[in-house]
């Protein structure tokens, strides 16, 4: 009796072993979480497809920045009227890029607030085509803890009691990529003696370039300079505002009447002065260059989509 | 218990559990290996998909940005190098804008990389290293405009997309800046291919790039549209020029002192007010900075008119204009200082021409003054005089008219031979005639017009015998036979009492006394008919016996009647009536035939005349009352047969002096008379002030706003200072114009040739004209005393002296021939009419103007002129006066010789320049309040100018002018900017600009930009003349500042003077840059090009 009731038990026993294997081998998978994904995953990534695809128009007014400006030599003798109106149109995605590149902040103060209208017009059609439980950051940080970041986040954070699942996605700008050439890295290969501070240096410079001629894109400012009031103020003002934001000295280069502007001019010497701030902070960084221009996104703005299971 | 001990062969459950989880164990070590590495076709799928879902985004965003470059640099027109070929001549634009996306897209996609499991999709196009590949790109990339063009329908063909596994570890979608590659984010290349396909992507991108581009077309087109080939520049700039020259030419005419009616300032202000409604109509609204601009012109063109007037400094206008352009944003209205006036006259406005003064001279010529008439006989041999016309009223036709019946006719016997063999050898025929009265007669038939004084009837009765005789051998003998023939012969004198030019109506009475002026009428008429007629030819009987033997005289004669003795004064003062309802006989022609030299009034005032015919002669509806209005109905008919046969004269000096005009223009190199009319019609054709804005299919409008720089187009050239583009040190012509005035002073002979001369005499000026000069000098002379113009003053009084002299003698002389006056009273008359004007100028120009010979007039008849039996009536005295002092004769005889007047209005317009600059110091700011000044109404004069259409002296009925415009402009560049984008983009706009530069673009990615192509700058070249007619006297219309041929500094060729004057590499490629520009387009002389320097094209040179 007593071996019977040993036997069964140990066949209950082993049969139990048996089923749990059976229940627990996909759990403990491979990617588990990714090959079966939760409802909540799927909707980020759907919400990412959706801002790159829908489209949206903004009307907003330039008249923010004519309002809010100060710090400069330049006047705006009217700050509101039918010449600040404006419509974009576009990718929500792009929409959004572009609303993060106008609120860029250099050194954590605000460029200007051209923008900020339209920042507010595309926070709006961006809440609109995400809905609730759902928050959109865009960033564009063209360095890693660099002085120039432009963020945009539209809806409330995530409640930490909540799982967030999360997609991204990244939008090309008009800001012109960092990117070396085949030549240029077979010449950095041959000059491979130059010191570690030099490539900081030559890499500040480049990214600096591509930095300010994305923010005031010279063949552009150009012609905005020689139009009307309000953009030629609001350019002017842009110009004069990033030059006190990284101390640079305009005057000679920039003045009200365009015969005596110089973009080019301008162009480099803010150039010159943010590749100061930038090699500062690459400095400061501990990676090789290498790790830095690896972490290098000037030319791209990333959008973030978290969302979370209603409560 | 052992399990061995076991003997019933058991099999234990343990051991059945063992295999149970042997078997479990394998079967989920299965599962879980099977799950992982292979990727499901479903993951492909959705990463292929959403791939294709970020493309599509990616070729939104892209073309945005890509159609924002096109427009900063459009393509017009593709560069003769591999990548330019690439570019479709005609579709330029467009080609270069599908490059321009094709690349655009190719560089974003890379950003578009999308993943569902392992699986990353990645979109791409292939790079284009070179020109055919750049074809096929060009060939993957389709656009076309929708919404009105405010949006593009863009496809790409083509795209693939590669799905790849990924491999574990990678990054992924969240790497670095990997906008540079399709590497860097969605995979290894050499990662196994899972999935390919290829996918077409088209989509509707909200950018107004299309519109922009075909509306600055439009512009473009509309400023090189002419007058005469539709609605445009040319319209407009016309009808603004007409606007400009009526109002100053009128202004002058009506005495302001205007020197240069239309300048060349003048067409800067009406092009630019052109282009500004130009803009208005294509863009939907104009350029802020033209229209204030356009407006500052303006009122630096009315500046620059008073500052010529003064012999001031010229005030730079360009630099008013365009500086402080930044600053004025309300929106120019229309151009202050040249709006029409309330009372200027359009060119649809009629001049009224009237008969006037032939009336006059018709009615002296037919009185029968032959000293008065002195213009030849114009109105050939019909010309009666007035007595002549009256005699024949009361001579009315007479004559004798009959008609025969036969009561019997018998006939001759055969002869009747006395016998056989006899011969007739001869006969004598006898007759005798013996006439009866009768009392049945045939009536005869009164020819039409005639009516019967007078009738006899009578019987005549003719005995013949007839005696032959007979011969047989030497034998004769006589035989005799007679018969008798007895005829009815009705008689008739027939009168016809009417004269042929006076319609036919009964006279009652007419051979009686009665009627008007009670008199005889023609009541001796019968009988002196009979004794002419009837009595000295015999009387009845040897009449009547005359018709029945073939002897009627049946001509006309004429007996005259006795006429009342009032009827010659009576006729003329009906006469008197007739001639002021005649000479206020009028019509009307548009103001702009007379100017185009198209018009013939006095042709259709002839016509009026014979259309009114009827009317002006007053015939009696019924009847005439008695003879004496049947001559004065005679003598009306013969009078407005003078009136039209001389208006008809004048007719054909009038077509003769247009063809003369017209030759004239021909010599001048100016638009035909026909052009000139057409030019003239274009100017009435409204442009329709349309204000096309851009909408967005059902949406909002969208904002497109011009800018133009320099904004305003300045006949002076401008620099830096104005126009940014501009390089240093060089100077930038944006408008270059050449304005022609065809009649002014210095070019006489012009006017000389086309008409004898308005004084009748060359080198002479009429008395009128002197008169004003007198005037004039005097009104200086009053403001500031100079010593010489005082010595030529007293010199032209004392010739006008002179003339007015001579017209009281001549005055005299009228009134002795004409009245009864007595020679102190004719004297005292002609003395107190001359001083009813107090200065010898003021005289000298009621001489001119005919008030004068009224005057004198009015003072005869005070003197008594009209009194008595004889005398005239008082409209009488006057038109004699009148043509008198007005005929050609006496015109040259009291002309002013030229040396007399030109002296005195040198001086007096000198000294009137610098007393009018003193009034400008003393806060006179505007010509009309100038005007309204008392001194300048004395002291200015100005020459006469313009062609005085005048085809007999003292019929002038107008004076024209005509002037030749050629305008071109070239904008240094030229931006148009939809306000759609969002704010990084410095212009937040779509800026489309046209500016001359050569466009390059990297299309192989190495780094360096191919050029394209060039974008052409917005210019345009407009020729229009305007012509205009004023009404006779005054001083005419035209320039008198002595430059008849204005040229602006930079004529011919607007743009840069130098080559490539614009910095930033401005080539310039407009037409009038090079040999493109065909200058004999509008009939100029060709560009000097500097020998040796053969035109740089395009600007090869900066490549």
């Amino acid at each position: 009796v007593t071996s019977t009731v040993l036997d069964a038990a140990l066949c209950l026993l082993l049969v139990s072993a048996g089923a749990v294997t059976l229940v627990a081998v996909p759990e403990t998978g491979p990617d588990g979480d990714e090959a079966r994904r939760s409802p909540p995953a799927d909707r980020a990534d759907t919400l990412a497809t959706t801002l790159t695809t829908a489209t949206a128009s903004v009307n907003y007014t330039l008249a923010p920045g004519a309002r809010l400006a100060s710090g400069t030599p330049v006047a705006f003798p009217h700050t509101e009227g039918p010449q600040f109106e404006r419509t974009s149109r576009g990718t929500v995605a792009g929409l959004l890029a572009d609303a993060t590149l106008s609120g860029v902040r250099v050194g954590g103060s605000r460029l200007d607030h051209t923008g900020d209208d339209f920042r507010r017009g595309v926070r709006a059609r961006t809440l609109e085509a995400v809905g609730a439980n759902a928050q959109v950051v865009a960033v564009w940080r063209p360095t890693p803890n660099g002085p120039i970041e432009g963020r945009v986040v539209v809806g409330p954070d995530p409640p930490a009691d909540r799982s967030v699942h999360a997609a991204v996605a990244s939008v090309a700008t008009d800001v012109p990529t960092v990117r070396r050439s085949a030549e240029q890295r077979v010449e950095d290969g041959r000059t491979a003696t130059r010191s570690a501070s030099g490539e900081r240096e030559r890499l500040a410079r480049r990214v600096a370039g591509a930095v300010v001629i994305g923010l005031l894109p010279p063949a552009e400012t150009r012609f905005a300079l020689r139009g009307d009031y309000p953009v030629t103020a609001l350019t002017r003002h842009r110009y004069h505002r990033l030059a006190s934001l990284l101390g640079v000295d305009l005057r000679g280069s920039l003045a009200e009447d365009p015969a005596e502007t110089n973009v080019t001019r301008a162009t480099r010497l803010l150039t010159a002065g943010l590749a100061d701030r930038l090699s500062a902070s690459f400095h400061r960084s501990s990676g090789s260059p290498e790790t830095i221009e690896s972490e290098i996104a000037v030319g791209r703005v990333r959008i973030t989509v978290r969302t979370w299971g209603a409560s | 218990v052992r399990l061995a001990d076991d003997r019933r062969a058991r099999v234990p459950f343990a051991l059945v559990g063992v295999l149970l989880l042997l078997g479990s164990t394998t079967f989920a070590v299965t599962l879980s290996t099977q799950r992982a590495p292979a990727p499901t076709d479903e993951d492909v799928q959705t990463a292929i998909e959403r791939a294709e879902a970020s493309a599509g985004g990616v070729v939104r965003d892209a073309t945005d940005a890509a159609a924002r470059d096109a427009a900063r640099n459009p393509v017009l027109d593709p560069a003769e190098t591999p990548t330019g070929r690439v570019l479709n001549d005609s579709t330029a634009f467009r080609d270069a804008l599908r490059i321009r996306i094709y690349h655009t897209v190719r560089n974003r996609l890379g950003n578009a990389g999308s993943r569902s499991g392992d699986v990353v999709a990645s979109p791409s196009l292939p790079a284009t290293p070179n020109a055919s590949a750049l074809r096929d790109a060009k060939g993957r990339v389709h656009v076309a405009g929708v919404q009105n063009g405010t949006a593009l329908r863009v496809t790409v063909e083509n795209v693939s997309i590669v799905a790849r596994e990924r491999e574990r570890g990678v990054p992924g979608l969240t790497g670095g800046d990997g906008a540079g590659g399709p590497a860097d984010s969605t995979g290894r290349w050499d990662a196994p291919v899972v999935g390919e396909t290829e996918e077409t992507i088209t989509l509707t991108v909200e950018t107004p790039v299309l519109a922009l581009h075909e509306r600055t077309e439009r512009f473009e087109d509309r400023l090189n549209t002419g007058a005469l080939d539709g609605s445009g520049l040319g319209r407009r700039l016309t009808a603004e020029l007409y606007v400009i020259t009526w109002a100053r030419g009128y202004a002058q005419y009506g005495g302001l002192p205007i020197q240069n009616v239309l300048g060349n300032h003048h067409v800067e202000v009406a092009t630019n007010g052109g282009i500004v409604r130009e803009q208005r109509t294509v863009f939907g609204r104009a350029d802020p900075d033209a229209a204030a601009g356009t407006t500052r012109l303006a009122l630096h063109a009315g500046q620059e008119d008073l500052a010529v007037l003064t012999g001031g400094k010229k005030i730079p206008w360009a630099k008013l204009a365009l500086k402080e352009r930044r600053k004025i944003h309300d929106g120019g209205k229309s151009l202050p200082g040249y709006d029409r006036g309330g009372s200027t006259p359009r060119t649809d406005d009629t001049l009224t021409v009237g008969v006037n003064r032939t009336a006059d001279a018709a009615l002296v010529a037919l009185t029968g003054d032959s000293t008065a008439t002195g213009r030849g006989t114009a109105d050939g041999t019909e010309a009666r005089s007035l007595d002549a016309v009256l005699a024949d009223a009361y001579e009315p036709s007479v004559r004798l008219v009959a008609e025969t019946h036969g009561i019997e006719d018998e006939d001759e016997p055969d002869p009747d031979a006395p016998g056989t063999d006899w011969e007739l050898v001869g006969s004598d025929a006898d007759r005798h005639t013996s006439v009866r009265a009768a009392t049945r007669a045939p009536d005869p038939t009164i020819p039409g017009g005639f009516h019967r004084l007078d009738a006899f009837d009578r019987v005549v009765v003719e005995r013949h015998h007839v005696t032959r005789r007979w011969r047989r051998g030497n034998e004769t003998r006589t035989t005799h036979a007679s018969w008798t023939d007895r005829t009815a012969v009705g008689l008739a004198l027939v009168g016809d009492h009417l004269p042929r030019d006076v319609p036919d109506r009964p006279v009652e009475p007419v051979h009686r006394t009665g009627g008007a002026l009670d008199g005889p009428n023609l009541r001796a008429v019968p009988a002196a008919a009979r004794a002419e007629l009837v009595d000295s030819r015999g009387g009845p009987d040897a009449v009547a016996e005359r018709v029945v033997t073939g002897g009627l005289d049946g001509r006309r004669a004429t007996v005259a009647g006795d006429s009342p003795d009032d009827l010659g004064r009576w006729v003329r003062a009906d006469l008197v009536r007739l001639r002021n309802r005649v000479a206020n006989v009028s019509v009307t022609v548009p103001r702009g035939d007379v100017a185009t030299a198209r018009a013939n009034p006095p042709a259709r005032l002839a016509d009026r005349i014979r259309e009114r015919r009827d009317a002006l002669l007053s015939v009696p509806p019924r009847r005439y009352d008695g003879v004496a209005e049947v001559a004065r109905i005679s003598a009306r008919s013969a009078y407005l047969d003078r009136v039209i046969a001389r208006l008809e004269s004048r007719a054909d000096r009038t077509r003769r002096t247009n063809e003369r005009v017209g030759e004239a223009l021909a010599d001048t190199g100016a638009p035909s008379r026909d052009d000139l009319g057409e030019f003239l019609r274009s100017s009435r054709t409204r442009t329709p002030p349309e204000r096309r804005q851009l909408v967005a299919g059902p949406g909002d409008p969208i904002t497109v706003v011009p800018d133009g720089s320099p904004a305003v187009l300045t006949v002076v050239g401008v620099t830096r200072d104005h126009v940014p583009a501009v390089a240093p040190g060089h100077t930038y012509e944006p408008m270059t114009a050449r304005t022609t005035n065809v009649f002014t002073v210095p070019s006489g002979e012009i006017a000389a040739g086309v008409i004898s001369s308005v004084a009748g005499k060359e080198g002479h000026v009429s008395v009128g004209t002197a008169g004003k000069r007198l005037q004039q000098a005097n009104g200086t002379l009053r403001h500031a005393d100079d010593a010489e113009l005082r010595v030529r003053r007293n010199s032209l009084r004392r010739t006008l002296a002179d003339r007015v002299a001579r017209a009281e003698t001549r005055a005299a002389e009228v009134l002795e021939g004409e009245t009864s006056l007595s020679t102190a009273a004719r004297r005292r008359a002609v003395a107190r009419g001359v001083a009813r004007w107090n200065t010898t100028g003021e005289r000298a120009i009621a001489l001119g103007n005919g008030s004068l010979a009224t005057a004198i007039a009015a003072e005869a008849v005070a003197e008594g002129a009209t009194e008595g039996p004889d005398a005239p009536s008082s409209q009488v005295v006057e038109s004699q006066l009148d043509v008198a002092l007005s005929s050609t004769d006496f015109r040259r005889r009291v002309a002013v010789p030229v040396g007399d007047v030109k002296p005195v209005n040198r001086l007096a317009e000198q000294i009137a320049r610098k007393l009018l600059k003193e009034g400008l110091k003393r806060g006179i700011s505007n010509a009309t309040e100038l005007a309204k000044t008392e001194w300048a109404d004395d002291a200015l004069g100005s020459v006469p100018a313009g062609l005085p259409v005048a085809p007999v002296p003292g019929y002038w009925y107008a004076t024209i002018n005509v002037w030749d415009v050629k305008v071109r402009g070239q904008y240094a560049q030229f931006t148009v900017r939809a306000r759609t984008g969002g704010p990084t983009d410095p212009d937040a706009a779509v800026a489309y600009s046209r500016d001359g530069e050569a466009v390059r673009f990297d299309t192989d990615d190495d780094g360096k930009r191919e050029r394209l192509g060039w974008n052409d700058p917005i210019d345009f070249e407009q020729r229009t003349a305007v012509v205009i007619a004023v009404p006779p006297n005054g001083n005419g219309v035209g320039d008198v500042d002595g430059d008849a041929d204005e040229r602006s500094p930079g004529w011919p060729m607007p743009g840069c003077r130098a080559r490539n004057c614009l910095d930033e590499g401005n080539a310039s490629t407009g037409r009038f840059s090079g040999a493109e520009g065909d200058p004999r387009a509008i009939g100029v002389a060709p560009p000097q090009q500097p020998p040796g320097a053969p035109a740089i094209e395009r600007g090869e040179q900066l490549f």
